[in-house]
């Protein structure tokens, strides 16, 4: 079987193609010329007849030049073979990253259930010692016959942060874009639904990464973080921040489970960001800039996560409450109210970053519950996150099989590129001869 | 071709027989084949003379004296040789093989010049063995003007020089035929021998006219016109447009082959040539590129075969 990455390209050529026969027909008078020197006693009934006779001339040049012309789109179009193609495949992406540890025996045992004959590729996402992502791809004909999976343990898992879900769809379609031999490829993405490895972007790049359903196999169970659903329900947050911060922000707060536009009023508001027509900045003479500030931001309870961009000059409202600081001291957001019929007014000033990670979601948390003084609890669950993680993954049509070349990379299978330019040269050469024995 | 002994071999034996007589009488340069102007005491009999004071008594005619009682001489004619001056067309259309004739390998192909220089080589050797002298004058220089020319002299070094002109002999601008003859007319008399495919612009007016200028100055003239089967009609099927060398921004769409009016405009034009120029005393043979040589010119040679 044949693919063409850039079959434009080969449209283009065979267009190309088009050029030398419309050349050929409509330019024959010069090249049939042929030398007679009696040419003057030739019939005017037969010249009129042939004049009308035209059909394209040195036909082997013609078909050179038009063979040409498809052979060099073809090479251009990135043609490859990928050989024979049939059956759906599956590639089963596992987490083995920190976040698995205490369930990696239910691991184990869901992966004995789900490798079967159709099984591509195995792939373990973990990390290295130093806490890259590393992924190993292991082939089911590897697997010890009647032992099938547990025949890996124990694996050790990775230090470090947990393994975000984004980086499991990373390398999913990067073993994917390297499969040939079946027709539809389809995939199942083993781990741990956490807020700890969300990355708000995801929804916004699992289209592109993967174009149909994956199957999500979520593992429950360990020590996750929530909030008070007493203290949640009837809580309203009105954002303020230029539009390019503003979809990040919500996208975390929904991830939280809030519901912005459930109440009336705000109770909430939320002002990021920089600008001056925000209105809620507090604009000190001089811009800030302390020498032992390395920008970090300094949670109450002592824990850092990286923050990002300048710090600003001035200080707050006098009655502000500071649920965040700088590392050198500085306050880095500001709290007001709620007073009555007054929402609680949080000012979070950014020059255009914020941190994006699931860092994010700890630096929310700090404003809007402790900013707000909302009593933060502790939670076993992690509520809405593997809802959301079912409702990323498989799309409305649920999970399903993806056409194999429209993920295969360029690079799969055997590139015909030099082989059809090499063609395209001899033909070329071929070509150039010929021209020079015309008289 | 360089010499009588690269002519090929079988060709040479093919000739060794043949003696190339001109048809008239000629003021040669010494002892020939040829009938001599010069009449005296050879070895035919041309005719009786009254005897004169001082006549050898031995050219007496005793018998006639016996009948007649009169006293008379007998005349004899004396074999000369002869200036054989071969006149080769060296325009551009003398440069045609065929209709898509590729040179085959390691030679080039068999043009009507070629095939020219071929039969003057051959002529010219039959004419040396006759004791004549052959030169050669090539048209196809600018302005009309000879391409080459070499003047009737005796020796192997000239005959040498001749046929080294012949094998690297090139077609040149085209060019009439009419003033080279007319130069011609300006070198002692003799055997002028003309090859050409004689497509003249004017239809041969001017030629037939200064071939006649020659014959009538005594000159033993023949025409030999050369042609491809192409041009007569009897090669290649092809068709498309077709262009005379000498006018090659001139295209005819056409087929030569089978096309009719072609064939009978083409013989309407040798045909009055040939008539024009055998009025006025030129003997004319055709010869087609593709005949053998030998047969060819033992049919012209021995009066078999002109055409």
């Amino acid at each position: 079987m044949i693919e063409i990455a850039r079959p434009a390209l080969l449209g283009a050529g065979a267009l190309a193609a088009l050029l030398p026969l419309a050349l050929h027909l409509l330019r024959p008078q010069e090249r049939d010329r042929r030398l007679l020197p009696t040419a003057r006693f030739l019939s005017r009934e037969t010249r009129t007849r042939i004049r009308t006779h035209r059909l394209p001339d040195h036909i082997p040049l013609l078909i050179l030049r038009m063979a040409f012309c498809l052979i060099l789109g073809a090479a251009l179009s990135g043609m490859r073979w990928v050989g024979p193609a049939e059956g759906v495949g599956e590639i089963l992406i596992v987490d083995r990253g920190p976040g698995m540890a205490g369930v990696w025996s239910e691991v184990e045992a869901a992966l004995s259930d789900m490798v079967g004959d159709h099984t591509l590729a195995i792939v373990l996402v973990g990390r290295d010692p130093d806490g890259s992502v590393t992924s190993e791809s292991i082939a089911p004909a590897r697997l010890p016959e009647g032992e099938a999976w547990t025949a890996l343990s124990p694996i050790e898992l990775g230090p470090g942060e947990d393994i975000r879900l984004v980086d499991l769809l990373g390398q999913l379609r990067l073993v994917g874009g390297g499969l040939v031999g079946v027709e539809l490829i389809q995939a199942r993405i083993l781990t741990r639904a956490r807020w700890s490895s969300w990355h708000p972007g995801t929804a916004l790049l699992r289209e592109e990464i993967w174009p149909a359903g994956i199957g999500a196999e979520l593992i429950n169970g360990g020590e996750l973080l929530g909030q008070d659903p007493a203290d949640a329900t009837g809580k309203a947050i009105r954002l303020v921040a230029p539009e390019h911060l503003e979809s990040t922000f919500w996208e975390a707060l929904e991830l939280w489970g809030y519901e912005p536009t459930r109440d009336e009023g705000p109770e909430v508001e939320l002002i990021v960001g920089a600008s001056e027509e925000l209105g809620a900045l507090w604009l000190g003479a001089e811009e800030g800039t302390g020498a032992n500030e390395d920008g970090k931001y300094l949670l109450l309870d002592g824990r850092t996560i990286p923050g990002a961009g300048r710090p600003f000059g001035g200080s707050p409202p006098v009655n502000a409450r500071i649920p965040l600081l700088r590392s050198g001291g500085r306050p880095a957001a500001a709290a007001t109210g709620p007073g009555l019929d007054e929402p609680c007014r949080i000012t979070l000033p950014v020059n255009g970053e914020v941190p994006i990670l699931g860092d994010l979601l700890i630096l929310m948390d700090a404003l809007l519950w402790e900013g707000c003084g909302v009593r933060r609890v502790s939670n076993d669950q992690e509520e809405g996150a593997p809802d959301l993680w079912h409702s990323i993954l498989e799309t409305a049509q649920g999970v399903g099989p993806v056409p194999a070349e429209l993920i295969r990379d360029e690079q799969a299978g055997l590139p015909l590129a030099r082989l059809l330019l090499a063609v395209a040269f001899i033909l070329a050469l071929v070509e150039f001869l010929r021209v020079r024995r015309i008289p | 071709m360089a010499g009588k002994s690269e002519l090929p071999p079988e060709l040479l034996d093919g000739i060794e027989d043949l003696e190339w007589v001109g048809r008239h009488v000629a003021r040669g340069l010494g002892p020939g084949i040829h009938p001599s102007t010069l009449v005296g005491f050879g070895e035919d009999f041309e005719r009786h003379r009254p005897y004169q004071q001082g006549d050898d008594l031995r050219h007496l005619d005793w018998r006639l004296l016996a009948r007649t009682d009169r006293l008379h001489v007998r005349r004899y004619r004396e074999a000369a040789n002869l200036r054989t001056m071969f006149v080769l067309d060296g325009s551009p259309s003398m440069g045609f093989a065929g209709i898509d004739v590729r040179p085959k390998k390691g030679e080039g192909p068999l043009t009507k010049l070629r095939f020219a220089a071929l039969l003057v080589a051959v002529l010219g050797h039959l004419a040396r063995e006759a004791g004549d002298v052959p030169g050669l004058v090539v048209s196809g220089g600018p302005d009309g003007s000879p391409l080459y020319f070499q003047s009737a002299r005796p020796g192997k070094e000239a005959w040498h020089a001749l046929l080294h002109t012949l094998h690297g002999l090139e077609a040149g601008e085209p060019s009439p035929l009419a003033p080279i003859l007319d130069r011609v007319g300006g070198l002692p008399r003799g055997r002028v021998i003309i090859l050409s495919d004689f497509l003249e612009e004017d239809g041969g007016e001017a030629l037939w006219r200064e071939a006649g200028h020659l014959c009538a100055r005594g000159d033993d003239v023949t025409a030999i016109r050369i042609l491809t089967p192409d041009e007569l009609g009897r090669g290649s099927e092809a068709d498309g447009l077709f262009a005379d060398p000498e006018y090659p921004d001139r295209t005819v769409p056409g087929r030569p082959r089978g096309d009719v009016g072609y064939a009978e405009r083409l013989a309407r034009y040798y045909g009055h040539l040939a008539r024009e120029l055998e009025e006025r005393g030129v003997e004319w043979w055709e010869a087609t590129t593709t005949d053998p040589l030998l047969p060819l010119l033992r049919g012209w040679i021995r009066g078999e075969s002109r055409r």
